[in-house]
């Protein structure tokens, strides 16, 4: 598997606490020790390659967030529990504990993130970094 | 009252302190008498309307999202506020961004009414202060002026009286950012939506003069249209180009040119709102506008690095704060003309005409400050005539030649610097590997995207000039950007509303949508021609205004014609209306407040709470800032919010750091008062946010029509807008919307020719009870039709309060 965390430039929110690159393998396990995990999808991902691949991640079994108009790509997707939600809504969402999640059984422990815009993710990123509970 | 005389008189013992009583007691006459029944608001102070943000805040919440961890404010910081973390003077991370927010609106605010206090003297200066506010039919000539100050404004003297307001609200504004004084983020936003109510106040005073005294057009609904685009200057002809937003100067420009038969023989164009409110001056009854526009913000270095202007004349705002340093490159001299802005320059106010010429043509000088308009007037254009020989002479060239172009593109190494400092991420490497080989649409695709701020070019190790690599490649779309916009028509007339607020209050009419703000487009300029559409063939009401105005006409469709050009500017269902400049947002609040007054026979005048209450609960109107960059687009939505008025920004507004989102599934959020009776009625979660961002125009769309949604619906109204939720849903996202359900009162709610399908839906999927003899819902909805109902967030509105 190739190194990801080799020549990574992180383009994250500014700050004393910024992201760091990890390698695919302790992303995995991150995943797997998840109680709820959410795979949000940004709009990015209906390009044909990157959804391919977001369709075969949410086939494990993670439930699909899709935001912008991604949700366009998952429909009638056998195997693929998907769900519309706007991303600036879900990043509020997220940081309440009385949310029920989008099939109302309780809010999220883990987020993976694919397809978004870079410079409008950062910031409902530095939303949750800030402010989840 | 009674007791109180004008004049003047001393107190014994304070022999020489008069007291002048005069325009005191005259205003509070003046008002009570003109206005009748006077609100309980009179020019409300910082606390004044806290109580309505309040009940605005506990639904929609403040989200912040942080642009960077830190506050360095003061000398004990820098703080590291991460994790909602307290500073040395005990603000925490909400309170920070709140008041950051709070910050940019008043940047805003502040902006707008320097504008008007600098037009207002201008004007006083030339028509004087007793000149009459005609603005169109209309009997309302300052809405917003007299939903806050209490005052009806009949003259340009009469205007002051209301900025002194502005100015003052805005100095205590300011005030509350200093270190360590509020604590709590809800107050800050309460305080951010006081400046966004003061923006719109000070709009509204900056358009009314001007379109009182430079016969723009008064609420015209035939307004002329007005050629924009790049691809519409005459290169060939000398070439002055204006810049900003303030059009005072501009007006002495115009006259001289048209005084000495310069009009033929030279282009004037311009770029940003100056450019927009030079087409209103003296076209009011149809005549011909007097300047081109070339375009938005976003075009402000792509014009300059074509070479083409041979002057430039900047005023205010949003202007380029390196304009002088590009324009040196290029032989252009450049004119200040207003305190705002003056680049280092020499004053050459009071200085000889012939001197200040000879200074700039012989290049002594790179550009002059200016701020006596008449020497202005004949500066400029004499200027330009001169320059353009010169610089023909000299053969000042700009863009790289086909050899520097097909260099530089082969001198790229893909490294990526430049797209991760692009704000947008825009694919430059890969256009420069299509160019190497010939192909150049991935760069013409990107010209339309790019908004010209010249970041990838200070990123690239090699030293490209990218932003002119882009516009070399593009020069074929840039000869074809030909376009039109129809001159800003002003206010929204009383007899317009007269006709229209019964259909936006019911709901027949299934919303307006108001296109505001600037050119920070996540996907190019495009997006806003695809929204105007798709709305205004669903019959909704389109209002447009400011940058988003100027760039909704440069595209035609099919049959070749602009949007402007196929629907007409009256104020009624299925129209597209540009009302104007920056300023001229104050005509899109204006006209909810008159729907109000005129449709529902309510006082507005110091009325805020009432009618910012009625505009929340009945007319349906969103904003759309799809590009807002600027600190004034915060400040515009912000006061569309405490009006009562949704807005949704483009991907890039996240980067004002608060956006105003409720939650659907807290239900006892989603309530109302009938105002007959003071009894609770439940209401489905529309509109669900004051302020939110949308990814791309494709999941907008549905948001659009699902946030017109009012509660005042009637079932054909209801009807409608649900229709539209549904199909804009199916056609953009592919799917029927899962709340769709939340705003079914009734069967007769549900969409027409689908009533039989959605009625199963509701049976089968939610459980709710039908009478399918009659096609009837028995059970099931949580929010009832009463259509005499009179939904209202304010308890001393109601009768058995
Ligand atoms: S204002 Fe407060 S948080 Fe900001 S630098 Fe000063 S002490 Fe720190
Ligand atoms: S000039 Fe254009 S391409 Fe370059 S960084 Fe700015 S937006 Fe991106
Ligand atoms: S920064 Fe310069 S060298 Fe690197 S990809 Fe961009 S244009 Fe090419």
């Amino acid at each position: 598997m190739v190194d990801v965390t080799k020549n990574l430039k992180v383009y994250t929110t500014y700050g004393p606490k910024t992201a760091k690159g990890t390698k695919p393998a302790i992303v995995a396990k991150m995943i797997e020790k998840a109680k709820r995990p959410l795979f949000v999808v940004g709009s990015e991902v209906l390009e044909e390659e990157l959804l391919a691949r977001a369709k075969a991640i949410a086939k494990k079994g993670i439930p699909v967030a899709a935001t912008g108009h991604s949700i366009k790509g998952f429909i009638d997707e056998e195997g693929v529990d998907a769900k519309y939600i706007n991303i600036h809504f879900l990043g509020t969402f997220l940081c309440d504990p009385k949310w029920g999640g989008l099939d109302d059984n309780g809010c999220y422990d883990l987020i993976i993130l694919l397809g978004h815009k870079k410079y409008y993710i950062n910031q409902v990123l530095s939303g949750l970094k800030n402010f989840q509970t | 009252m009674s007791e109180l005389k004008t004049g003047t008189f001393s107190v014994s013992d304070l022999e020489n302190v008069q007291i002048n009583i005069g325009s005191i007691v005259g205003a509070i006459e003046k008002t009570a008498a003109e206005e009748g029944e006077v609100g309980p608001t009179v020019k409300p102070n910082i606390s004044g309307l806290r109580d309505w943000d309040y009940k605005l805040l506990e639904r929609y919440n403040p989200v912040y999202t942080p642009m960077c961890d830190q506050c360095c404010y003061c000398t004990f910081g820098a703080c590291d506020l991460t994790g909602n973390k307290e500073g040395a003077c005990g603000i925490n991370m909400e309170g920070h961004n709140a008041r950051e927010f709070m910050l940019r609106v008043i940047t805003g605010a502040s902006a707008h009414s320097g504008h008007g206090r600098h037009l207002l003297h201008h004007l006083i200066d030339k028509y004087g202060a007793d000149y009459p506010l005609k603005v169109g039919q209309t009997n309302i000539i300052a809405p917003n002026v007299q939903i806050v100050t209490g005052k009806k404004p009949e003259t340009l003297g009469d205007l002051e009286d209301a900025l002194d307001y502005v100015e003052e609200q805005l100095v205590q504004l300011l005030a509350c950012v200093h270190v360590g004084q509020e604590g709590e983020a809800i107050d800050f936003e309460s305080k951010a939506m006081h400046g966004g109510m003061l923006d719109h106040v000070g709009m509204e005073i900056s358009d009314i003069a001007q379109i009182a005294c430079l016969e723009m057009p008064k609420a015209d609904e035939n307004a002329p249209l007005s050629e924009i685009g790049m691809g519409t200057i005459d290169s060939e002809k000398p070439v002055l180009l204006v810049i900003g937003h303030n059009v005072a100067g501009v007006t002495n420009i115009i006259d001289y040119m048209e005084d000495h038969d310069l009009t033929e023989n030279m282009e004037l164009c311009g770029l940003c709102c100056t450019a927009l409110d030079m087409t209103r001056y003296r076209t009011e009854g149809g005549d011909v506008p007097k300047a081109k526009v070339v375009g938005t913000l976003a075009k402000e270095l792509k014009m300059i690095r074509s070479g083409v202007p041979d002057v430039i004349v900047v005023d205010e705002q949003c202007v380029r704060a390196d304009v002088l340093r590009e324009a040196k490159e290029l032989m252009m001299p450049v004119i200040t003309t207003n305190e705002k802005i003056m680049y280092g320059l020499p004053n050459r106010s009071d200085d000889d005409v012939e001197d200040i010429i000879d200074d700039l043509k012989s290049g002594r000088d790179d550009g002059a400050l200016i701020l006596d308009f008449e020497k202005l007037g004949e500066v400029a254009p004499r200027l330009t005539q001169e320059m353009s020989k010169i610089r023909k002479e000299k053969g000042v060239v700009s863009l790289p030649t086909e050899e520097e172009f097909n260099e530089l593109t082969s001198r790229c190494v893909h490294c990526l610097a430049c797209e991760l400092e692009c704000p947008t991420n825009l694919p430059i490497s890969d256009a420069m590997t299509a160019a190497e080989e010939g192909d150049l649409r991935p760069f013409e695709i990107l010209h339309d995207k790019c908004v010209a701020c010249g970041r990838c070019e200070q990123a690239c190790p090699k030293d490209i000039p990218v932003l002119n690599v882009i516009e070399k490649a593009s020069q074929k779309v840039i000869r074809e950007e030909i376009g039109k916009v129809r001159v800003g028509r002003g206010q929204i007339s009383d007899p317009e509303i007269r006709e229209e607020g019964v259909n936006l209050v019911m709901g027949t009419t299934p919303g307006i949508i108001a296109m505001v703000g600037c050119s920070n487009y996540p996907d190019g300029t495009k997006d806003l021609y695809r929204i105007a559409d798709e709305m205004l063939r669903r019959n909704y009401i389109v209002l447009m205004s400011g940058c988003s105005a100027m760039d909704l006409g440069m595209y035609q469709n099919e049959d070749g014609e602009t949007l402007y050009e196929k629907y007409s500017a009256k104020f009624q269902k299925g129209n597209l209306i540009n009302v104007g400049s920056c300023v001229s947002n104050s005509h899109i609040t204006a006209a909810a407040i008159k729907v109000a007054a005129i449709f529902a026979q309510r006082n507005i005048t110091g009325n805020y709470e009432e009618i910012a209450d009625y505009v929340l609960n009945r007319v349906g109107a969103v904003g759309v800032a799809w590009g807002a960059y600027s600190q004034k687009a915060s400040s515009i939505g912000t006061g569309c919010n405490r009006l009562g008025i949704p807005v949704i920004l483009g991907p890039h507004g996240s980067k004002y750091r608060r956006a105003l989102i409720g939650k659907p599934y807290e239900e006892d959020k989603w309530k109302v008062l009938d105002a007959r009776n003071g009894e609770t009625m439940d209401i489905p979660a529309a509109p669900e946010f004051l302020l939110t961002t949308a990814e791309t125009i494709d999941e907008m769309m549905p948001m659009l029509a699902k946030n017109c949604i009012r509660p005042s619906d009637n079932n054909m109204g209801r009807m409608i807008k649900l229709t539209h939720y549904i199909e804009l849903s199916e056609k953009y996202l592919g799917i029927i919307p899962d709340d769709w359900y939340k705003f079914v009162r009734r069967e007769t709610d549900l969409p027409l020719a689908r009533r039989e399908e959605l009625l199963k839906k509701l049976e089968q999927e939610l459980g709710w009870e039908i009478d399918w003899n009659k096609k009837k819902i028995i059970s099931g909805p949580t929010s009832k039709l009463d259509v005499s109902a009179q939904p209202t967030n304010v308890k001393r509105l109601c009768k058995e309060a």
